[in-house]
């Protein structure tokens, strides 16, 4: 099997407004990335586009950014999805030998259209949609009171995630919202969404842009010193009915996990993985991930907060960068989560540089109301 | 690249109302229909790709709320929308799945179910975005009306019966051929049997030189296909058909649009990315002088003048050739290199599904399973088209009896 | 890193109005018309015997017709609930500041293995319980329809 890794990635300084076009935002990113990887654009041979014709007001929405993404006479291609399926695609492209190297992009401008109506949207028409009872927050926060009823779970526990990720992104220039003094008190005290989420428990609204650059080992080798290699990757799709998922875990992303786990040969991840960059677009999910992914046994994800362990300086560092939580432009999360691992593997990860050597990372993507479907991703440096 | 084969198919009959149905059962029909044909069953499935155009439904992301009825509990799953190439673009998927090896059996699925929404906000909402900046700006008339998805290709009409000698009675004939097609064709929406080109050139136009006879309808459809590697194709069908060779290419949008999009296509009727994912397509299947080698042809053709573009695109003759030959009957169902036998898109067109049928006719026609529509040609190898965004998508597919690759 | 000719980029808001007419399918037509009637109804999978409320055509996990109907509730357990200070505002996309906060919740309808989201009413916050026991409460007149269930109480 061909041996694919990430080469070369981009971000911008995301913001709540970027006052600009998503023609503009993808541009500076794939720009970027082709800088970053010292080729031109003619070297890339398949661009695949994270983006949502909602979210970006418009229907076939990567009609018009062709030329922006830099993929005028190229197979390009979109994903309806977080940007971190896109990804995947693009690897699997990669794998048939079709194409060398691929350039992902992701983006959203919550400015342009915040994703709450979008996620109403994907409701079912025929009784929740009309109901109007359900949207993203709503269903998280039955979500949330799920996990917390099943395993004691409590708010301040949440919190943490909250006052980890957030002061975590104070030290990533690229997140949006970072507060380094934020304390547990401040987040249960910040506004009521649906309960038990307030303001600070849920991700801010984004724009931003991602890009990575995927190439086969041959061109990777030319390209970087430090490829970041592709070891694993899973996907998976849970029903949509949240009263048939066990709302306190989630499945899919263990299903996800497993597959990623079992390719990459990876059999204690607690051991082998030194960083994990989650999409988290609430609090509570982090919680749940962390079961889910093996990283505690279940219903022990509040435990494993207070036990300072997914902290930057402990052994299993959650979401250095601040995740999503700190930055959420929409499509572009679950790309971001595969930047900021490569990132961390590559040791560019700046002042968010965790403090141990990162030699493997997992990466993980959501789409869909309570993580209905995941991916992730295990890289591994040289 | 391993080789892989479609092992079953499933195409719902298009019709302008399923009110019988919702979007996941209707989806379901074809699912059904194609696992029974590839006589496998759900937990054989190792992977689906979906894909239609939210627009016309108004549903982000459909697959959250359908991929349980279509299979897709617990099963990696992928959604792909690329306007009007959907159908292609998702069977694409689909292919780059198996060959990569991370997936064996795949099913590939698209749809669209146009009588739950509005077809022109559908159409219109792809440039609206751009159209209501120029319109702020001041522009008027002519080029807000061109942003539609019928002034697009009244340009592409035009400028293509400029250099080639194709005139609006060619267009006639080719919609009267099609729509006779269609008559044979259990899953066409619009089937006219005997309607002459006469009969076409009553129909009032539309916009020169498009006639509403010369338009495509808009439907409630699905198909699906399963996927597979040779190794399984081998043990499940008689006659698996050989996904042989496919490429894409994007180029510019036909219609200028904000920060630059658009501004260096000049020429919707030119498909430089149509040649170009031809081209790579032909090659990846071996295949060398296409109007030599490939037996039939489904070029995506949502109005009736398109079928001597793409013929002309997909390489099958020399640019402005297509209507001569066409007068010659080449591409009759009896003919020499016949052209959508299914009767086209311009005869039934629920968009997100529309570009995968192309590639399920192919299919059938190479199992020799078309019924009354098979052709009189041997079937040995065939291309299959997609055309998406405005009109700067192309995707191109190019089926065989036999693998070609080892 | 912003350029300097994008601050002179102007914003435009506009709104795409679009209408739906979702077809609900033979499945939940009957639902409907039971409602008229003051019925819940779900439909039972052959297979796996689950019975789904809202009714569904395929048991996503058999991947196999339902073809036995049969009448849920008129009560229900909640499995989670929740309360909202906020909504989405439909018109412009954002949130909106909820004057009094609505509790909607998970309800798992008896003879259901389904859950439905509905609101919950007749209650105070701090009284809200998983596993609590609630009924349905009819609109005055029923016509069919989604609203025809006006909510749910707790029961006494």
């Amino acid at each position: 099997m061909r041996r694919i890794a990430i080469v070369a990635y981009a971000q911008m300084k995301y913001m709540q407004n970027r006052n600009s076009s998503r023609e503009v935002m993808i541009h500076e990113v794939a720009h970027e990335a082709l800088k970053m990887a010292a080729i031109s654009k003619g070297d890339v041979d398949t661009v695949i586009n994270a983006q949502n014709d909602y979210l970006d007001g418009r229907t076939i929405s990567n009609m018009k950014t062709v030329a922006a993404s830099g993929a005028y006479f190229k197979d390009e291609s979109k994903i309806e999805m977080d940007g971190a399926f896109a990804a995947f695609y693009a690897y699997m492209r990669i794998l048939t030998g079709n194409h060398d190297v691929a350039m992902v992009i992701g983006e959203s401008m919550a400015s342009c259209y915040p994703p709450y109506l979008p996620g109403i949207w994907s409701l079912d028409p025929t009784f929740d949609r009309p109901n109007g009872f359900l949207n993203e927050i709503s269903a998280a926060a039955l979500q949330a009171r799920a996990y917390m009823h099943k395993y004691g779970i409590t708010e301040r526990q949440i919190a943490k995630v909250a006052v980890k990720n957030l002061k975590n992104a104070d030290r990533n220039p690229c997140a949006v919202r970072k507060m380094p003094r934020i304390s547990e008190n401040a987040v249960l005290n910040s506004k009521l969404l649906y309960e038990p989420i307030r303001e600070l428990n849920a991700y801010p609204l984004t724009d931003g842009a991602c890009a990575i650059i995927l190439a086969v080992e041959s061109k990777a080798r030319q390209i970087t010193n430090k490829p970041v290699w592709i070891t694993g990757a899973g996907c998976c799709h849970d029903t949509y009915f949240l009263g048939e998922r066990e709302l306190y875990g989630c499945a899919s992303l263990e299903r996800a996990a497993e597959t990623a786990y079992k390719m990459s040969g990876i059999t204690n991840p607690q051991k082998e993985i030194q960083v994990w960059e989650l999409h988290e677009n609430f609090s509570h999910e982090e919680l749940i991930f962390y079961e889910a992914l093996g990283m505690c046994e279940k219903g022990k994800g509040g435990q494993l907060i207070d036990s300072k362990r997914t902290e930057p300086n402990g052994p299993m560092p959650v979401n250095p960068s601040g995740g999503a939580l700190s930055a959420n432009p929409v499509y572009a999360t679950g790309l971001i989560r595969l930047c900021e691992v490569a990132m961390q593997i590559r040791g560019e990860a700046g002042e968010h540089q965790v403090k141990r050597e990162v030699k493997t990372g997992l990466a993980h993507g959501q789409n869909g109301l309570c993580a209905q479907d995941n991916i992730v991703f295990t890289l591994k440096g040289e | 690249m391993r080789n892989l084969a479609i092992v079953g198919i499933g195409i719902t009959k298009h019709v302008s109302k399923r009110r019988d149905v919702n979007i996941p059962e209707l989806v379901y029909e074809a699912v059904k229909t194609a696992l029974d044909d590839a006589g496998i069953q759900p937990k054989d499935i190792d992977a689906l790709v979906t894909g239609n155009m939210p627009a016309f439904e108004g549903i982000n992301c459909p697959e959250l709320w359908g991929g349980g009825y279509w299979g897709g509990y617990k099963k990696p799953l992928i959604r792909i929308t690329t306007g009007g190439s959907t159908g292609a673009s998702v069977a694409q998927g689909s292919f780059y799945m198996v060959a990569s090896g991370l997936y064996d059996t795949v099913l590939t699925l698209a749809f669209e179910k146009q009588s739950d929404g509005n077809t022109t906000i559908g159409l219109n909402s792809t440039a609206m975005a751009d159209v209501a900046n120029m319109t702020a700006y001041g522009l008027r008339g002519p080029v807000v009306e061109a942003s539609g998805a019928i002034g697009l290709f009244v340009y592409q009409a035009t400028s293509y019966m400029a250099k080639s000698g194709c005139t609006v009675e060619h267009i006639d004939r080719a919609a009267a051929m099609l729509r006779n097609n269609a008559a044979k064709n259990p899953f066409a929406h619009l089937q006219q049997s005997g309607v002459t080109a006469a009969d076409i050139a009553k129909t009032p136009m539309i916009s020169y030189p498009l006639r509403f006879g010369h338009t495509c309808p808009a439907s409630d459809g699905a198909c699906a296909m399963v996927v597979t590697t040779e190794e399984k194709a081998r043990k499940l069908s008689r006659k698996p058909v050989w996904v042989n060779g496919w490429a894409a290419c994007s180029e510019e949008p036909a219609i200028v649009g904000l920060f630059g999009a658009g501004s260096v296509n000049v020429d919707p009727a030119e498909q430089r990315s149509c040649k170009l994912a031809a081209t790579k397509a032909y090659s990846m299947a071996g295949i060398k002088e296409p109007w030599k080698e490939i037996d039939l042809a489904e070029p995506y053709v949502p109005f009736a003048y398109q079928l001597f573009i793409y013929f002309e695109r997909l390489l099958l003759c020399d640019e402005g050739h297509a209507p001569r030959l066409f007068d010659q009957g080449v591409m009759d169902l009896q003919g020499n290199l016949p052209t959508c036998p299914s009767g086209a898109v311009v005869s039934s067109n629920a968009i997100g599904a529309a570009a995968m049928i192309r590639i399920a006719e192919c299919a059938l026609q190479i199992r020799g399973e078309a019924g009354q529509r098979q052709v009189t040609k041997e079937v040995h190898n065939a291309v299959a088209h997609g055309l998406g965004g405005q009109a700067n998508f192309n995707v191109v597919t190019v089926l065989g009896d036999k693998p070609n690759r080892r | 890193m912003t350029k300097s000719w994008e601050s002179d980029i102007k914003e435009l808001k506009t709104t795409i109005n679009a209408e739906y007419n979702w077809s609900v399918g033979a499945c939940m037509e009957r639902f409907f018309r039971e409602l008229k009637n003051r019925k819940l109804t779900g439909v039972q999978c052959a297979a796996c015997k689950k019975v789904y409320v809202p009714p569904r055509m395929i048991c996503e996990y058999c991947f196999a017709e339902t073809k036995d109907w049969v009448e849920v509730g008129p009560s229900g357990t909640i499995r989670s609930y929740t309360y909202g200070n906020v909504s989405v505002d439909t018109d412009v996309g954002g949130l909106k500041n909820q004057d009094e906060p609505a509790i909607i919740a998970l309800i798992q309808l008896d003879k259901a293995d389904s859950c439905i989201v509905h609101r919950i009413k007749e209650i105070d916050i701090a009284d809200l319980k998983v596993d609590m026991r609630v009924e349905v409460v009819w609109a005055d007149e029923t016509a069919g329809k989604l609203a025809d269930i006006n909510y749910f109480k707790p029961v006494k």
